[in-house]
């Protein structure tokens, strides 16, 4: 069994060469990709849009709503847009900033109302 | 006066060397003994032609076999053992064919098909009779009352071109010795048109369970010989486990053709008492060429997915490799379809490379490592108590 024993360690040698010359690649999970068509953004969901002004297109996942984040959630190329943060309570002159239930946005500065002792 | 004395002892000489008659030596006077070789056959016709059967070993000349006759009418069957003998006779006095047996024997050799085989006139129906009858030329006749009067119509198989000939002669009554002897004339000469001489192919095979075959004809097991009909014929001898040898023979009439082959193992090893001669033979011809076993194939297979998974591989790293902003504009420079069918491709070009790899690891080790053909040891004359077993694995192999 000697000359099996040498070509099986020559078998799991190649076994284990072609297991670390494996093609595995890694690609950036957080960046966009770029996009030109909507093919291009491979389904999923996965839409082409492009960023404000005319900017580089990408491929965006939607989300059901646009929230005040600075960032273009349902992906139609606007950021933020339906949210006045100038008289939105919730987002009172800056995302995330909230008035009292006492207060509202006044050109986005939280201000008692009126007749509020 | 004096005998000179050499005179006694050349009587004695003549008395000794002189042999006996075969009736003296069974101690009878006279010749009365009954051995039918050396008294003429009493279903002998009286005409001087010997209608007995040929011996099939030495003839070349066609074997010819009469069926019988077909007596629809009472007046034709009283006179069908007449008519049978004047067409044996007229058949083998054309000097072309010997004649391979009587009606008697036929019936007899035919059973329950003899009467279908007499009332046949195709080629069809023909031809499972001369080959169970052996018969290269087969006759069968009817003598009947038609239209034009008393018609023997006969009707003749030629095995080597299996075709049937019909001869015709028409006559007054069956008594008629003309009619008799134009239609026996008729079948002489139908047999000169046919007749030809056989040719003798003698086959030697050095494996003793080679099956022989001419053309869908199998011949025998082994050396054989035979009377084959002349022409182009395709020998075939195949023995499992050996390659088959097939040629091609001219045979001409009269002829005879000795082929001799010897055939090479190409498989496994037999089982039995050709171990030595299989082991003998492989070692001569060095073993299965390469081209013949399957390893080289599936090593070539699994090299090709090596090679496609490579290729695919590489495509996918280039990919990776453009996967960077490097126009600065926030975007990742690859779309997000080509990362996706990139990472289906690196992970296809993996499995191909592992199952590539594996395969033809195996294939190489399989033709390196064990043998075309199992070498089993030798048998010898003894037998240890302690070794009485033994398993012998093998895996090889070729097409």
């Amino acid at each position: 069994m000697k000359t099996f024993n040498c070509w099986l360690r020559a078998f799991a040698a190649l076994l284990l060469v072609s297991g670390v010359a494996g093609c595995a690649v890694d690609f950036p999970k957080d960046s966009p990709y770029t996009c030109e068509v909507e093919a291009d953004c491979g389904g999923e969901g996965y839409v082409c849009t492009s960023l404000p002004n005319d900017g580089p297109k990408y491929c965006c996942l939607p989300e059901p709503e646009e929230k005040c984040n600075n960032v273009d959630d349902d992906c139609d190329g606007q950021i933020d847009e339906g949210i006045d943060r100038g008289s939105d309570p919730l987002n009172c002159g800056a995302c995330g900033v909230a008035c009292t239930a006492e207060q509202a946005c006044v050109e986005g500065r939280c201000q008692l109302r009126s007749g509020t002792p | 006066m004096r005998i000179p004395a050499v005179l006694p002892v050349a009587m004695l000489a003549l008395v000794l060397l002189a042999r006996p008659a075969r009736a003296q030596e069974q101690g009878l006077g006279l010749d009365l003994s009954s051995d039918s070789s050396t008294q003429q056959s009493p279903e002998q016709p009286g005409m001087g032609l010997d209608l007995r059967p040929e011996d099939e070993g030495v003839s070349l000349t066609p074997r010819f076999i009469l069926v019988g006759l077909d007596t629809p009418e009472r007046a034709g069957a009283q006179q069908a053992s007449v008519w049978l003998r004047e067409l044996a006779k007229g058949a083998v006095s054309s000097g072309m064919v010997a004649f391979g047996g009587s009606p008697r024997d036929v019936r007899e050799r035919l059973e329950n098909r003899y009467d279908a085989t007499l009332r046949c006139t195709q080629a069809a129906c023909l031809a499972e009779p001369a080959e169970a009858l052996e018969a290269d030329l087969l006759t069968t006749a009817r003598l009947s009352l038609e239209d034009a009067g008393w018609t023997l119509r006969a009707w003749t198989y030629d095995r080597d071109r299996n075709v049937v000939h019909e001869d015709v002669v028409s006559g007054r009554n069956p008594k008629d010795a003309a009619f008799q002897k134009e239609a026996a004339s008729k079948l002489g000469s139908r047999m000169m048109a046919l007749a030809r001489p056989r040719a003798v192919l003698k086959v030697s095979v050095n494996v003793p369970t080679a099956v022989v075959k001419v053309g869908e004809r199998i011949l025998g097991v082994g050396s054989v010989e035979a009377r084959l009909p002349p022409g182009t014929a395709q020998l075939e001898v195949s023995a499992e486990e050996y390659a088959p040898f097939t040629k091609t023979l001219t045979l001409k009439p009269g002829g005879r053709e000795q082929v001799e082959v010897r055939m090479e193992i190409s498989g496994p090893a037999p089982e039995g008492p050709e171990d030595a001669v299989a082991r003998k033979a492989a070692k001569g011809s060095g073993g299965t060429p390469i081209y013949k076993r399957p390893a080289l194939y599936t090593a070539v297979v699994g090299l090709v997915a090596v090679g496609v998974g490579a290729m695919m591989g590489k495509s996918a790293k280039d990919v990776a490799s453009r996967a960077t902003d490097a126009d600065g504009d926030g975007m990742i420079d690859v779309t997000r379809k080509e990362r996706l069918d990139a990472q289906s491709q690196a992970n296809l070009a993996t499995a191909l490379l592992v199952g590539g790899g594996a395969v033809t690891a195996g294939s190489v080790t399989w033709l390196l490592v064990v043998p075309s053909r199992s070498e089993a040891p030798a048998p010898t004359g003894t037998v240890s108590a302690g070794a009485a077993t033994a398993v012998h694995v093998v895996v090889g192999g070729s097409f």
